[in-house]
């Protein structure tokens, strides 16, 4: 499994970037597997790098006489996205709240102009560590984690044509 | 996002095909109904049976696909008279670009040829800047020219953005017709002699032949025709460079313009004689006593790079032995490097 994925989305850069940057836990409204998202904090001191966090919520999809037995940790997780304004690129970590000790997931997100300035193209790399080798976990996680990735612009353009 | 590919069935269009699904595209391809659609078996596309010489068929075929990739070519130095590939590479490429107009999609990018650059007696690298001065040019590449031609006089009638990609000698995996850039291995592995050429050219992979294509849909700029090459060598140092990956001797004799010339004849008559397709025709051997050597520097500005030669041929070996193109007498003496073995061993979990 690769840790890179890119995707190319029909919304001029600088569109995506504010949407992106600005409104990042508006977009839970558009993810079918999100329950919430809620935002914690931001430093927006320095005018070109932006960061906020978010406490996201996923729905919960176990059957139903599992879930007393399920942590609500288990579905929650904290992320942390630092927004570069001058390179379009951003560094990102993942906390789930119920392996934060063990496991640590961060990457960069980088926006490039496409199609002559009609699209931009998303390009997502990530690095998981804590899994200690373990390779049909890990590649299980990379997807996850891009996938989500990849959901999460797929809403911010939802979020743009709607407007 | 949906990418239409025309020619998907070919070595570039299937290499394409297999890049987009990688990269997240949905995909439809336009295939003839009676095309042998092996290499898109358990491939995640959606089929849109249909031909490009016949236009009805092409109704709503780029419908939501934001590109269009036309990849869909005759590409042959035998067997096909003038009109025959100017009909698939002007008729068809107009006919494909009136589609993708109707459906507004973004942009179409068309597969032409480095070819269309020209080529030189002596080692001088071209580029997208050169244009075609060729005085004896083979049918083919006079298609590909006027195939570029019509395509800029398409987009231009109908406002629709083009991208044209040029490729090199494309070699690799995943070419079922075996086209003839991997047929010029098979060539020189069956001839006993291993006679070599005085010529140069550019080999590239398919693989990043399909790369080029998505950089240049996504990064080109409109109107622009882009190189997606790789190394520029002399055929000595190709065939060098097989000989090493197969394990095997060669290349021993380089021929001069006139047995290269003669030895195309020759394979003509004979095959004409046997009925069969020629090994190598006189335009290819007219061709390889030619340098086509060009410079990529314009793609590789917006993401592309090029694989090493040596990698893409020992694909292309690979590939060429695990179809049973080459025969098995040739194979058996052959002692494939560690590269080759590799992408054997790749290709046979695939096929398991």
């Amino acid at each position: 499994m690769s840790n890179r994925s890119k995707l190319l989305v029909m919304q001029p850069r600088d569109r995506l970037h504010t949407v992106l940057v600005t409104r990042t836990w508006e977009l839970a409204d558009f993810l079918d597997e999100i329950a919430s998202a809620e935002f914690i904090e931001q430093d927006t001191r320095d005018t070109r790098v932006k960061s906020a966090s978010h406490v996201w919520q996923a729905k919960p999809s176990v059957p139903p006489m599992l879930a007393p037995h399920v942590n609500a940790d288990h579905f929650r997780w904290t992320a942390t996205v630092r927004w570069n304004d001058d390179d379009y690129e951003s560094r990102w970590r993942i906390e789930p709240h119920a392996l934060k000790q063990s496991l640590s997931c961060d990457g960069v997100v980088t926006l490039s102009e496409a199609v002559g300035g009609r699209a931009t193209q998303v390009a997502v790399d990530a690095k998981i560590d804590g899994l200690n080798d373990q390779q049909g976990v890990e590649t299980i996680a990379y997807r996850i984690v891009l996938v989500n990735w990849q959901k999460l612009v797929e809403a911010a353009v939802r979020r743009l044509a709607n407007e | 996002m949906r990418a239409l590919v025309t020619g998907a069935t070919g070595i570039v269009g299937n290499n394409l095909v297999r890049a987009l699904l990688d990269d997240g595209y949905d995909v439809r391809v336009l295939v003839r109904p009676s095309s042998d659609n092996t290499s898109l078996r358990r491939l995640p596309v959606e089929h849109w049976p249909g031909d490009i010489l016949d236009h009805q068929t092409l109704v709503g075929v780029a419908d939501k696909c934001s590109f269009v990739f036309h990849a869909a070519a005759l590409f042959a130095y035998s067997g096909f008279t003038q009109d025959e590939l100017d009909q698939i590479a002007v008729d068809g490429t107009r006919n494909v670009i009136t589609a993708a107009a109707h459906a507004n999609a973004e942009r179409i990018v068309v597969t032409s040829s480095t070819v269309t650059l020209g080529s030189a007696t002596t080692p001088a690298v071209r580029d997208e800047r050169d244009t075609f001065e060729d005085k004896y040019p083979s049918s083919y590449t006079l298609s590909k020219v006027r195939q570029e031609k019509a395509a800029f006089e398409a987009c231009r009638e109908l406002g629709l953005e083009l991208v044209v990609v040029c490729p090199g000698l494309t070699v690799g995996s995943f070419d079922y017709r075996l086209s003839p850039s991997n047929a010029s291995i098979v060539n020189y592995l069956n001839d006993p002699m291993r006679f070599t050429f005085p010529g140069g050219c550019n080999i590239v992979s398919a693989r990043d032949v399909a790369a080029g294509h998505i950089v240049a849909a996504c990064h080109g700029a409109a109107g622009e025709r882009y190189v997606v090459g790789g190394e520029n060598l002399h055929w000595r140092d190709v065939h060098r460079m097989i000989s090493a990956l197969g394990g095997t001797f060669g290349p021993t004799y380089t021929l001069n313009n006139t047995s290269t010339y003669l030895a195309g004849a020759a394979a003509e008559m004979s095959a004409r004689v046997m009925g069969k397709r020629p090994s190598v025709t006189r335009d290819e051997a007219t061709m390889a006593c030619h340098y086509y050597w060009y410079s990529s520097d314009a793609i590789s500005r917006l993401g592309y790079a090029a694989t090493p030669c040596e990698d893409a041929l020992a694909e292309a070996l690979a590939w060429l032995i695990h179809r049973s193109y080459l025969s098995e007498s040739v194979v058996d003496r052959l002692t494939p490097d560690d590269r080759v073995r590799e992408h054997l061993q790749a290709l046979r979990g695939v096929a398991a």
